[in-house]
């Protein structure tokens, strides 16, 4: 549990009129960040390394992670007016606030998103201040074995979501899996799949997949309309409508709480991350769900449920940060990076000899989620303005911008050809019903399963009985073994 | 009898008293999905130094898309006892067609989008953003001389300054600055 002298000597170090102020200009960066499309909060942590070089750690690290968060939010919001996720995370909520802004109910569905992702953010940072030894305990029995399982898990429970045929969603999950593994194995230092490209080398880059997946078709959807929304509204009473979504949020309570425990707990999974957890958070609740709720179509919970869980992972993949210097995700792997610049290495020991350090940052985040209703409220407000304009405005605007942030990735041309071939296989996904959401899944998960199923070769040759030997792995075979049978049976019924 | 007939993604024919609809493009997609991956694989294996060991992961990924695309192929296939209820369905179908990709508008810009990205390699950012924003503007209708000056003209150069100068991105401006 929380050694409460380190804790007060943490609260010590944050508590300077400084720490407000880095928190909100670190956040408005990433909620900007967040907010266009081609950039991530990754690229706004990398891009303020060098300005935070003259800074103190703790502070320039208050910053960074106000970024972070920042990001996570902003994600979401575009991820609701434009169906273009700004950040990984913010997938699942496309699924239900796009449709609400195709209603008319963007105001409401913002001020649902924003208000859950401050109490996701919070419950996940509160959990990692009191449950962080626990749960690195936990993370740390995960072997190769697990990560195995826990990803046929993950696929066969974003099977379970499938749109049209749950055929198509195996196929384009397992496709997705095989594009993961494209670049050099880094068990065997083979490239593979690379067709001749250099650019493909480090496989594809993340941000270039996303945004050319969900941002790229959109624009080809939004051509052949004249405005985003199908229905007209009025530009009146946002706030008004805001504040109801933000009311509205605590009407789904078990919702909120399912989500953030599943986001502390995929968060503490190594590679696992915001995406992962919001699509379980949203899978979840979306198979609780009562007769009325028509989830995928602009229902409220849907955002709840995915935004929720999308933010409280936030504290798992920060705990495996901090206490093993392991990533939870894109945006905590270039946090490593801003830890090595003041010269700290996140790890066990870091928490030995710097336990206050870590306990300020932990307190400055948890600080940093109270500012985080507040200056996202603002933003979104005039973001939400963004569907007023005529999509033969957005289209070519965005696009130019989208091509300015591929190429920020590792200043290729190659990534800009990439982002838009991309683009236009998204489309293709999208328009014969191959869901895109278990493309990404297993896209993300491809490369780090590729390492996983080589150790595991390396360690027990073709034994698959290790699987059955280790407690977790075992637990998640009966829990994947139960999914498949509870979906053969409801199909059986003929309830899918 | 035999009737048959395409329509958008959905090709109808009737046999037998039996009506089978089908939805070719996603099949045609799935199957140049398998074509590829099988090539991955084969690409893959046959590099001589590590080759076998680069697709462990892959081969089972492999002969599992295998076993998905008849599943795909035959989910993709309805049939139905012919009536003159599904004619009427097929009218419908054809009213409330949707061309897809076939449809001009997306077909020019992703056109533009292509020759965009070629434009940018060769003559920097500054000079293809400007074509590419105020060609899409006119292309989809927008009239209105001030939105076709102002969008092409600042927010290329608002991009540029923010992302060469004050961020660093190393993105040429100019022809030139290659």
């Amino acid at each position: 549990m929380i050694n409460w002298d380190d804790f007060l000597n943490g609260i010590i170090l944050i508590a300077t009129w400084k720490t407000p102020l880095l928190i909100f200009s670190g956040m408005i960066i990433g909620l900007v960040f967040g907010v266009i499309p081609g950039l991530t909060s990754s690229i706004g942590i990398a891009i303020l390394l060098p300005v935070t070089f003259l800074m103190q750690p703790l502070d320039a690290l208050v910053m960074l992670t106000s970024v972070y968060t920042g990001g996570l939010t902003g994600g979401g919001i575009t991820a609701i007016l434009i169906n273009s996720p700004g950040a990984p995370g913010a997938i699942a909520t496309t699924f239900d606030g796009y449709p609400m802004t195709q209603k008319g109910m963007q105001n409401e569905a913002l001020g649902l998103q924003i208000t859950s992702s401050v109490i996701g953010g919070m419950s996940g940072y509160i959990f990692l201040l009191f449950f962080i030894n626990a749960m690195v305990k936990f993370a740390l029995q995960f072997g190769p074995s697990e990560m195995i399982f826990l990803t046929i898990l993950v696929l066969v429970i974003i099977g379970s979501m499938r749109g049209k045929s749950m055929a198509r969603t195996f196929f384009i999950g397992i496709f997705g899996l095989i594009v993961g593994t494209i670049g050099t194995s880094e068990a065997t230092g083979v490239v593979r799949g690379t067709m001749g490209f250099e650019g493909l080398e480090d496989g594809i880059p993340r941000v270039i997949c996303i945004v050319g997946l969900f941002a790229v078709p959109e624009m080809l959807n939004l051509i052949i309309k004249e405005f985003i929304l199908d229905v007209k509204i009025t530009k009146s009473q946002n706030i008004k409508k805001l504040l109801n979504g933000v009311k509205s949020t605590f009407k789904y309570y078990k919702s909120l709480i399912r989500s953030a425990l599943i986001g502390i707990t995929i968060g503490t999974l190594p590679a696992a991350g915001s995406t992962v957890s919001a699509l379980l958070g949203y899978s979840q609740a979306k198979s609780e769900a009562k007769p009325h709720q028509c989830f995928g179509a602009g229902e409220p919970e849907g955002i709840v449920a995915a935004e929720t869980a999308n933010n409280a992972s936030e504290g798992g993949a920060m705990a495996i940060l901090l206490a093993l210097g392991i990533p939870g995700s894109g945006g905590t792997a270039i946090l490593i990076a801003a830890f090595s610049l003041h010269g700290l290495v996140p790890g066990p020991r870091l928490f030995q000899d710097n336990a206050a350090f870590v306990y300020g940052l932990i307190s400055a985040n948890i600080f940093q989620m109270c500012f985080l209703g507040f200056v996202a409220l603002f933003v979104a407000f005039f973001l939400a303005r963004l569907i007023f304009i005529p999509t033969r405005i957005i289209a070519p605007t965005l696009m130019i911008v989208m091509a300015m942030g591929a190429y920020s990735v590792r200043n290729m041309f190659f990534d800009i050809y990439l982002l838009f071939i991309i683009g236009i296989l998204g489309w293709f996904l999208r328009r014969y019903d191959f869901p895109t959401t278990s493309f990404i899944i297993g896209y993300i998960l491809g490369k780090n399963l590729d390492m996983e199923v080589y150790r595991y070769a390396s360690l027990f040759g073709d034994d698959l009985t290790v699987f059955f030997q280790r407690p977790i792995s075992a637990v998640l075979i009966a829990i994947t073994i139960f999914v498949i049978s509870l979906q053969i049976h409801r199909y059986r019924k003929g309830n899918l | 009898m035999y009737e048959s007939s395409i329509n958008g993604d959905m090709m109808h024919f009737s046999f037998k008293n039996k009506l089978f609809r089908i939805e070719y493009q996603p099949i045609i997609f799935a199957t140049f999905i398998l074509a590829w991956t099988i090539y991955y694989y084969y690409s893959t294996i046959n590099i001589p130094d590590g080759g076998a060991q680069s697709v462990l992961f892959i081969k089972p990924l492999t002969i599992l898309l295998i076993i998905c695309y008849p599943f795909v192929v035959v989910r993709s296939i309805q049939v139905e006892i012919l009536s003159s209820k599904i004619d009427n369905n097929i009218s419908k179908d054809k009213i409330d067609i949707d061309r897809g990709f076939l449809d001009y508008r997306r077909i020019v810009f992703s056109l533009s989008l292509i020759f965009y990205a070629i434009a940018i390699t060769y003559l920097g950012y500054l000079i293809p953003s400007f074509v590419f924003v105020i060609f899409v503007c006119f292309y989809l209708g927008v009239r209105n001389f001030w939105v076709l000056l102002l969008l092409p003209t600042l927010l290329p150069t608002l991009l540029s300054i923010v992302f060469h100068f004050f961020i660093g991105v190393p993105i040429p401006i100019w022809p030139w600055s290659h």
